[in-house]
């Protein structure tokens, strides 16, 4: 194998983060060179290691990172679910009842909550093993989904009869939170990404 | 020492090391070999990884360097916090050591 080789090996190795790959590979091919001069191709290949072992050992480096920024990200949709469900009472004068659409919007988010405190307790006990953090984020998506889709639907009910609502604040908030919902989904699947090539 | 053993400090001795200089990972490596007297002779490979997590962390910064003549390549240097962390790692490990030392270093 050459350099060239090893470098497409370790591309396809690191395939889990594209963005990761191209910060890479120009670092490593300029150290496999250099070393290269003074041992050869074959020699300096060996001694940096199977493409295998380095894309697990980044994973592994990477994978504490994505955990907190899918973390912030869970914060961040809580804090504006919570701030949105307010402004849309306020906004559409919406009863307090007990009705299922406001349980799962008020339930959802207090588990959720639940959820990501307890995230933040097992992160900060980081490095240690952080497979039990990613499944306990996945639940506060799930929660955090659910909740603002029973403050959505709650307040499309409501607009009819909701008066001077103003619309086009409500339909960029409902945006935001969406926005927020996809974010948080994409980074906690290359968070899981990451888990897998760590576990292989 | 066991390759087990200088994993677990080798974040450390990363930090040490850039703690005297800016240095490209080669470099680096260089001087974890020669600096160690050659008891540390690292997979090369697992010194990059530890390099970006520590990045990541904000205890490095890294940016590329083109001499006149000669190869592009990747410097880091330590950061404030970089240069904090690396104060209390010294710290613990002038403990670490020392208690390991009373204990092992000589017989009752």
């Amino acid at each position: 194998m050459n350099i060239a080789d090893y470098l497409d090996e370790l591309d396809r190795a690191l395939a889990f983060d594209p963005g990761l790959s191209r910060r890479v590979r120009p670092e490593i091919e300029s150290h496999l060179r250099e070393a290269a001069e003074v041992a050869g191709e074959a020699v300096a290949i060996r001694r940096f290691g199977a493409p295998s072992d380095i894309a697990r050992a980044y994973a592994e480096a990477g994978l504490p990172a994505r955990l907190r920024r899918a973390w912030f990200i869970a914060v961040l949709l809580l804090g504006v679910t919570f701030v949105l469900m307010r402004l849309r009472t306020l906004w559409l004068d919406l009863p307090v009842a007990a009705d299922p659409l406001t349980l799962i919007d008020r339930g959802g988010l207090v588990a959720a909550l639940a959820c990501v405190l307890l995230a933040w307790a097992r992160l900060r006990r980081l490095p240690s093993p952080p497979t039990r953090v990613a499944p306990l984020l996945h639940v506060a998506l799930g929660l955090l989904a659910l909740s603002v889709g029973a403050s959505l639907l709650r307040a499309a009910e409501a607009v009819p009869s909701g008066g001077a609502a103003p619309l086009p604040l409500m339909a960029a908030s409902a945006v935001a939170e969406l926005a927020l919902v996809v974010l948080l989904l994409g980074e906690l699947g290359r968070a899981d990404r990451y888990r897998r090539r760590a576990a292989a | 020492m066991t390759s087990e053993m200088l994993k677990g400090h080798l974040d450390a001795i990363l930090l040490a090391v850039l703690g005297a200089e800016a240095l490209h990972g080669y470099a680096i490596i260089e001087a974890i070999r020669t600096r160690s007297g050659g008891h540390f002779d690292l997979p090369e490979g697992t010194v990059y990884p530890a390099l970006h997590r520590l990045e990541q962390a904000g205890l490095l910064a890294s940016h590329w360097v083109q001499p006149d003549s000669g190869r592009k390549r990747r410097v880091y240097q330590l950061t404030d916090r970089g240069r904090g962390s690396l104060v209390e790692r010294r710290d613990g490990w002038s403990r670490f050591a020392e208690g390991v030392e009373r204990l092992l270093g000589a017989p009752a």
